[in-house]
């Protein structure tokens, strides 16, 4: 019954059961389908090894390429045969294996990296290094042909040639200042970095990566240079400040430039030289060594050659051996002046001393301590390793002479010599002559001035400065500004072509000895005068004849014989002939003032000799004897003496008249005869009785028959005073005669034989007037 | 161990309200419902879904679950490493938590699917009431089967920082998902009135 009872829900669909079966299979499939699909993507296994696995984690650390990540590190493991590797087990995806498990592979590690140049694997702060690769070619159909390969070395750094294509080059360079990812500039525009930095055998390669656009830039004589950021010129024709990019500002950069017209480089393996800046392209790659052993001064780098003051060269290093005590100096050449280096260039240090002579030119003060440097030869010779630095200018040819000198002369060694303020010589030593205290300098005088010395020469010091002043002028004479500080002698040739006779030469010591010898090296004569005192002749006065300057004083000595002083005077030869025995010399100093009531006659010879004083001459009698240079001349005190003198000769008559009082009559007072002079008053003196004064009157030899035997003198100083009812009469000579005194003849008319000479006649006070109307009449005689 | 079953009385139990009806009865007065005394394809759907989870037990754990992306980094971890990772970091409760949720739970049910078939297959009545057991325990924690699924929902959703950090999910977790719900399927097929037919 139970069993009728069956519920119907029992009976079974077999559609549905079919549709329930499906369910396992269809879920088999899509299982299946998902854990094929997972494992498929695994991909291979590819083994790199490590020197650094820093930072790589099992399983997390990804495989990169340009960015996409195309596997992960499944395993890291120590090498087996060496502990400082790693091998690190990559699962590259399928897709990918074709790209990088090829031959020739290369893969790094990429971390963060911060350096001047650049900054660069940022990404990897957060989420961890990572490992780059990248197949050996560029190209989808090489890379097919590449072998695969599955086991690989790591390489420690990004390749260089991980850009697009381009050329790559070497420089060599002996500093490494440079920095890995610095620009490479054309025209300061980027178009190349460097890529990688390597010292080898101690000089720095640099590669440098070319982009593929700018490779053409790149000739076969490009010429490469190191610019560093800022450029700073500094001279005192002006300051050059330059900047390049600012990354090179830090890091530098290379520049480099090409002639557009040579041809594009070819040999892409080719080392260039890079040159420490665009100057030293300029210059010759290989030293000029100098010798040197002494101080030197100059400065690395800083010191410049030059060539008749064009810089041709600079001191780039220096060294110095001190087994050997020389110093080396390392001398970068410019290109276009080495052939200086074949005509056998004499370099000489020039040190800039703090002399006026340099102050001519400032900019050599600038300059320092540098070289300079000569040819001494126009026909070309071999080069030589290493030149010498001399310390002295080249020696020119030179002509030797001495000059001798009994002073102390402050004159150095190397002083120089002028002639007309142009350095013809120096000093090549100083010494004193064996056994004698005599001074001798040995003096170089360059060969192409030698002519200027001979005979005439006269050597002298150069003080500084002479000031001379004279009523004629005021003049200055000075040395060259350097004589101001360093000593100097000049010398004078008065005749260029005098004969040369010896080589030994008197050195004056001052500019006014040589003067005064060189005046005395004119033709002349000398003559001595005696004078009682000297005081009004002054050495160096010159001496007159006719008011033209005839010669000079020498020299005023005292002669202890005579008691009075000898005058030297050097005379001229023209002038020297008028001299002689009748030749008599005077004082022309001072004012001679010719005081009478008529006038005052002042007369001065010229200014110069008022204050100065001078000596001046005259001769009486030209035909007179010749005198030598011993006969000794007397002196007068002016020219009036002398023709004083000259009035008293022998020509005229000499009388002597005696007064009571010798009033205020004189030497000189005069004697007339109708008022009209005749004579003079030779001297008085007192008689031997003392009862009178006894004056000797000279009388002019035109006059001499005025006096007769009873002629009469009297005092026509005197003036009569007439008192009488009508007035007072007052009478005198003349007014003249009443200041200076004189003496009045009167011959009666009735007279008698002419006076004999030193007649004696009595001196009237008074006049009477019939004395006044005697009027004689002399026969002509 | 002697009985009566519902065949043997001549009744029908309504399975949505539970009345007891006569066995004649087509349709439940009380609540409109279909009634039958048992489901023939009870046992069928059941061992087919049971397969189901099983085959999708493998991609489920040997998948990643979740895909977690720092800075173009992919990392992916299956349910297996999520819970070494917290095991290694000592987070053992959670370790535990995900062990039990993620791995323990699914076998234990599937383990437990295939020996409710087993019994029925082969009228074990004396394993009945025990195996009944065992469903009722399946049954209640079977919605807590999809605690990883969650995880990962909430993960995918919570964690969305773009290029930073990124989580999405594996094929793990669809894989997974299938289990959970063949499973819940399986058990919800399954006629416990079955275990206890004699015949």
């Amino acid at each position: 019954m139970i069993e009728q009872v069956e519920h119907n829900s029992v009976k079974k669909s077999s559609k549905f059961v079919f549709i329930i079966w499906l369910l396992p299979f269809i879920a088999l499939l899509i299982s299946s389908w998902m854990l094929y699909k997972h494992f498929d993507d695994q991909g291979e296994k590819i083994s790199v090894y490590f020197n650094n696995a820093e930072s790589f984690v099992a399983g997390k650390t990804p495989l990169k390429y340009k960015g996409i990540k195309i596997g992960i590190i499944s395993s890291i493991e120590v090498d087996e045969k060496n502990i400082n590797r790693f091998l690190v087990k990559i699962e590259v995806h399928k897709k990918a294996l074709p790209l990088v498990a090829t031959k020739g592979a290369k893969f790094w590690k990429v971390e963060p990296k911060a350096t001047i140049t650049e900054i660069s694997g940022l990404d990897t702060i957060l989420s961890g290094v990572y490992i780059e690769a990248m197949p050996m070619v560029q190209n989808i159909e090489e890379i097919k042909k590449l072998k695969p390969q599955y086991v690989f070395e790591a390489v420690s750094e990004k390749p260089i040639n991980y850009f697009d294509d381009g050329v790559f080059l070497t420089l060599k360079s002996e500093k490494g200042t440079l920095e890995v990812g610095a620009s490479v500039l054309y025209k300061s525009f980027i178009v190349g970095k460097i890529v990688k930095k390597n010292l080898i055998k101690n000089d720095i390669f640099y590669t440098i990566f070319i982009e593929n656009d700018y490779k053409d830039l790149i000739k076969e004589d490009s010429n490469f240079w190191n610019i560093s950021g800022v450029e700073l010129k500094a001279s005192l024709s002006g300051i050059k400040f330059k900047i390049d990019t600012l990354a090179s500002l830090v890091a530098g950069g290379i520049e480099f430039d090409s002639d557009d017209f040579s041809p594009t480089l070819k040999d892409k393996t080719k080392v260039f030289n890079l040159y420490d800046n665009k100057e030293e392209i300029e210059y010759l790659k290989d030293y000029v060594i100098l010798e040197t052993k002494k101080e030197h001064g100059l400065q690395k780098e800083f010191s410049k050659v030059y060539y008749n003051g064009i810089e041709v060269a600079y001191v780039d290093d220096m060294s110095y051996m001190l087994n050997d005590n020389k110093g080396y100096l390392f001398i970068k050449f410019k290109k276009q002046f080495a052939s200086l280096l074949e005509h056998n260039p004499y370099f000489q240090l020039i040190s800039p001393e703090i002399s006026l002579e340099k102050l001519e030119n400032i900019s050599s003060l600038i300059k320092g301590n540098h070289i300079k440097v000569f040819k001494t030869s126009s026909k070309k010779q071999n080069k030589k390793e290493i030149y010498s630095l001399h310390s002295l200018p080249m020696a020119k040819e030179v002509y030797t002479i001495i000059l001798k000198s009994d002073e102390g002369i402050k004159v150095s060694k190397n002083a120089p010599i002028y002639f007309k303020d142009i350095k013809v010589g120096r000093v090549k030593s100083k010494k004193l002559h064996k056994n004698s205290d005599e001074l001798r300098l040995e003096v170089e005088i360059f060969k192409k001035y030698q002519y200027l010395v001979n005979q005439t020469t006269n050597f002298y010091m150069q003080s500084p400065v002479e000031f001379k002043a004279s009523l004629e002028n005021i003049s200055f004479k000075t040395a060259p500004l350097s004589g101001f500080i360093n000593s100097s002698i000049a010398f004078e040739t008065s005749d260029v072509k005098a004969k040369k006779l010896s080589n030994r030469f008197y050195l004056f010591e001052s500019y006014d000895k040589m003067l005064k010898d060189k005046y005395l090296q004119q033709k002349g004569e000398k003559f001595t005068i005696n004078i009682d005192d000297a005081s009004k002749i002054s050495q160096k006065s010159s001496v007159y004849y006719k008011g033209v300057e005839a010669g000079k004083i020498i020299d005023k000595k005292y002669n202890e014989k005579s008691n009075s002083v000898d005058v030297e005077v050097f005379i001229f030869d023209k002038f020297a002939k008028h001299i002689n025995e009748s030749t008599k010399f005077y004082s022309i100093g001072g004012i001679d003032v010719d005081f009478s009531l008529k006038k005052i006659d002042i007369k001065t010879t010229s200014l110069n000799t008022l204050i100065k004083g001078g000596v001046s001459f005259v001769t009486l009698n030209e035909k007179a004897k010749s005198v030598n240079r011993y006969f000794n001349f007397s002196f007068y005190d002016s020219l009036k003496d002398i023709y004083k003198e000259q009035n008293f000769n022998n020509d005229g008559l000499r009388v002597i008249v005696k007064a009571k009082r010798k009033s205020s009559l004189k030497v000189n007072s005069p004697v007339y005869y109708r008022q009209f002079k005749i004579g003079l008053v030779e001297k008085f003196e007192l008689s031997n009785d003392g009862t009178h004064v006894k004056l000797q009157l000279y009388i002019n030899k035109k006059f001499k028959h005025l006096v007769r035997e009873n002629s009469i003198f009297y005092n026509a100083t005197a003036f009569g005073m007439d008192i009488s009812l009508f007035g007072v009469k007052v009478t005198t000579e003349t007014l003249e005669t009443l200041i200076s005194g004189g003496i009045s003849l009167v011959t009666p008319t009735k007279y008698e034989k002419k006076a004999q000479n030193l007649q004696e006649f009595i001196l009237y006070d008074d006049v009477k007037n019939e004395w006044l109307e005697w009027n004689p009449k002399f026969e002509k005689l | 161990m002697k009985y009566k079953n519902d065949k043997d009385l001549g009744l029908v139990l309504c399975m949505h309200c539970m009345k007891v009806l006569e066995s004649k009865q087509k349709v439940c007065p009380k609540c409109n419902s279909k009634l039958k005394q048992r489901d023939e394809y009870s046992y069928l759907k059941t061992l087919s879904f049971s397969l189901v989870a099983i085959i999708f037990l493998f991609p489920a754990n040997l998948l990643p679950m979740m895909e977690v992306t720092t800075l173009g980094v992919v990392e992916k971890s299956t349910i297996f490493d999520g819970i070494l990772y917290f095991f290694q970091t000592k987070s053992y409760f959670i370790a535990i938590v995900i062990f039990i949720a993620s791995i323990a739970v699914p076998i234990f049910k599937l383990a437990v699917l295939l020996y409710l078939l087993y019994v029925t297959r082969y009228n074990k009545i004396s394993l009945a009431k025990n195996a009944t057991k065992y469903y009722r325990i399946i049954k209640f924690i079977g919605k807590w089967s999809m605690l990883d699924i969650f995880v990962v929902a909430l993960m995918i959703v919570m964690v969305q920082f773009g290029n930073l950090t990124n989580i999405s999910a594996g094929l793990a977790a669809i894989a997974f998902t299938v289990v959970v719900i063949s499973t819940m399927l399986a058990t919800q097929s399954f006629d416990t009135r079955l275990l206890w037919d004699k015949d």
